[in-house]
């Protein structure tokens, strides 16, 4: 979208044009789905809705508090990374109390007495699984390595942005972004070299 | 911008291959989800509701800017109070001089055409007084010397109205004996100027260029200047001799020393010198009291004013009544107006008066009794004023005794014809039968027990002498005429009478 077209969109959503927020919301939400899809290794189209929800949310909260320093979807997209580490920790914090119940497979329905056959689109049994290992290590390699470096990766290499947009984003000096995104790289690789090695894995191949 | 110079490192292709797997798993095309999209509709329809103005009302900008209109009206406030505060403190550290000048500024400003009149005679009378004196010093003619003298008489009389304060202006200029100028008759338009002259037994003997007067001398009557002129002595032969029962060496040392002579005028301007005794004209005649004490029952205007003291500072004028009250108020030159309705009033009183006759009026105050005798009622004393100038003044308070606020108006006046004269009932100090200038039966030297000696003029003459009683007969000259109220009474004329210092 034009910066200027994208301004007048602007405009028109905080004047309270339903219609602009439709075209805000088109315009917006599959980068937004998809950035928050590579953000959780675990993460389904269910829970990217659910964050996206709460991210759209929050940007029609807040959408007078956006200055127009950087692109709309590179604000969007730090909502939305925020919005997936509370998700991811809440849902942690779930597992921990045991919030959820366990459904067997085998449980007849007491209505009908079938069983539940949901289909499955995933690869084979193996390949889901070598792949959801290997994610699950990056994932984790992520988490460990904790703020800033976490967000600046994420924006780097699963929102493809530019260094002047994360710089611009982050509010930082594109030199300043050039080396904390090298310093964090090399932590990254520590930390999935040392987690690959304890799990006997082979690194992704690209 | 992307930083070509980084070298590559793998953890970049661990990630993009992270990332690759992760968009493919999300399968087909993300859209907003229709409840996802209702949900948030349906919120900014909230926060456009709650944000959509209502009707404003009148206040609500004021109750908006409140807290500044609120700064702004507490500063105004400061900045008013601390230049009342500087106000107030500059005309404190004024000096007292500047106070001085401030009034006089005022009392000129009062009288701006006159006095700016009077500045240009003075100015000019002070060029010829310069130009005559020398020839007056220098040679010994009486005639020269005259000349002089009656420039300066006509100089003190405009000092004296350009001050205007207490009506006294004193011309003390040293001549000696021998050089006493011839009387001349001066010019008839100019009668307010009387001289007081005062011979020595020792005219040899200068006089100090400041001599101060003897206190009551400018109390002495005024006379019009054409009698002065007959009764001036033609030289100092002529003047008559000090009485022989005066020794020459109880001359006081006030008293001004041989051969000088001192020339006191009076204004008529300003007749009282500081303050004065009034005492209120009593009804027409006595069967006007016995009239109206049988029809009219008593006012209190009647007890108020009946007696008082008039005093006169500046422009102020108090009155103080028999009872005490006191009254304040202020004293100017009355207008034209108001002279007019003056004179309207003495010509219908006066033409009353000679229908009725001359018949002796009394006049009461708390120390005696008075007589007041108009016999040229209408026409010399409508002549003698003509030529004068009155004072307006107005003064109200309130009085003890009625408890009620009396305001009076009126004009005070001073006529030089000596129409009035004033004595103590059983005193028998002494009484003026009437004009002193004019009354051809009072005798010379009737003045009573005095040092000072009427000549056949009518002159007063003050021989040097011990320190005697002076008759204060420019005061009993002075009169008030105007309106009194007390209360809500209605206004009643009244007419006073000076009967003493």
């Amino acid at each position: 979208m034009e910066p200027t077209a994208e301004t007048e969109l602007l405009a028109r959503c905080r004047a309270g044009d339903a219609q602009a927020w439709n075209g805000l919301f088109d315009a917006h939400y599959a980068a937004a789905a998809r950035f928050v899809f590579q953000l959780g290794s675990d993460f389904n189209r269910d829970d990217v809705e659910e964050i996206c929800q709460e991210a759209f949310l929050s940007v029609v909260k807040h959408l007078d508090s956006f200055q127009g320093e950087s692109r709309f979807q590179t604000w969007l997209f730090r909502i939305a990374a925020n919005k997936a580490r509370d998700y991811r920790e809440h849902r942690r914090a779930a597992k921990r109390g045991g919030g959820q119940t366990p459904v067997s497979l085998q449980a007849e329905d007491p209505e009908t007495g079938l069983a539940p056959d949901p289909p499955n689109t995933a690869p084979g049994p193996d390949a889901v699984l070598i792949g959801a290992e290997q994610a699950s290590l990056v994932g984790k390699a992520l988490d460990q390595l904790g703020e800033p470096c976490r967000e600046v990766i994420e924006l780097r290499y699963f929102a493809d942005l530019s260094y002047d947009e994360i710089a611009a984003s982050l509010k930082l000096n594109v030199k300043t972004v050039s080396s904390r995104l090298s310093k964090c790289l090399d932590r990254l690789e520590t930390v999935i070299r040392e987690l690959f090695s304890r799990e006997k894995i082979a690194p992704l191949a690209v | 911008m992307d930083m070509p110079e980084e070298p590559h490192k793998n953890i970049e292709d661990t990630l993009k291959a992270y990332a690759k797997q992760r968009r493919d798993a999300a399968g087909g095309p993300l859209d907003m989800p229709s409840h996802t999209r209702a949900v948030l509709q349906r919120e900014i329809a909230q926060r456009a509701a709650a944000a959509k103005p209502g009707p404003q009302r009148w206040f609500e900008p004021i109750a908006a800017w409140w807290p500044r209109l609120t700064v702004g009206a507490g500063a105004v406030a400061v900045a008013a109070v601390a230049m009342l505060v500087i106000t107030d403190i500059g005309r404190k550290t004024r000096p007292p001089m500047e106070m001085a000048k401030a009034e006089q500024q005022t009392q000129s400003a009062a009288f701006p055409d006159q006095s700016s009149v009077v500045m240009d005679s003075v100015k000019k009378l002070e060029e010829r007084r310069s130009d005559d004196r020398i020839p007056v010093l220098a040679q010994s003619a009486p005639a020269a010397a005259t000349a002089g003298r009656v420039v300066g008489e006509a100089l003190d009389e405009k000092l004296k109205a350009a001050d205007k304060l207490d009506g006294l202006q004193v011309a003390t200029r040293a001549m000696p004996a021998k050089e006493m100028p011839a009387p001349v008759p001066p010019a008839a338009s100019k009668p307010q100027p009387v001289p007081m002259t005062v011979a020595s037994p020792s005219p040899a003997e200068p006089l100090p260029a400041t001599a101060p007067l003897p206190a009551p001398a400018p109390k002495l009557a005024a006379a019009p200047s054409a009698d002065l002129a007959k009764a001036m002595p033609s030289s100092s032969a002529k003047m008559p001799a000090s009485p022989p029962s005066v020794p020459a060496e109880a001359e006081p040392p006030v008293r001004p020393a041989a051969g000088q002579f001192v020339t006191a005028a009076v204004s008529n301007m300003a007749p009282l010198s500081q303050r004065l005794r009034f005492a209120q004209v009593a009804a027409e005649s006595d069967a006007d009291v016995q009239r109206q004490s049988r029809t009219v029952q008593p006012q209190p205007s009647q007890a108020v004013l009946a007696s008082f003291q008039l005093e006169q500072v500046g422009d102020r004028v108090v009155i103080t009544d028999a009872d005490g009250s006191v009254y304040e108020g202020r004293i100017q030159l009355a207008t034209e107006s108001q002279q007019q309705f003056a004179q309207s009033r003495r010509a219908s009183r006066a033409r009353s008066t000679t229908s009725r006759g001359l018949a002796p009026r009394q006049v009461t105050t708390q120390a005696g009794e008075f007589v007041w005798r108009e016999k040229d009622a209408a026409g010399k004393r409508e002549e003698s004023r003509a030529a004068q100038q009155e004072l307006f003044f107005a003064a109200s308070g309130m009085n003890r005794s009625l408890n009620q606020r009396v305001v009076v108006n009126g004009t005070l006046s001073s006529p030089a014809d000596g129409a009035l004269a004033y004595g103590r009932a059983g005193g028998g100090t002494m009484t003026f039968g009437g004009m002193i200038a004019r009354d051809s039966n009072a005798p010379a030297g009737a003045v009573g027990s005095s040092n000072a000696v009427m000549s056949e003029g009518g002159q007063i003459v003050l021989r040097a002498g011990p320190v005697a009683p002076v008759p204060a007969a420019p005061q009993a000259s002075a009169q008030i005429e105007g309106t009194l109220r007390v209360g809500n009474t209605p206004e009643v004329e009244i007419t006073a009478v000076g009967v003493g210092p």
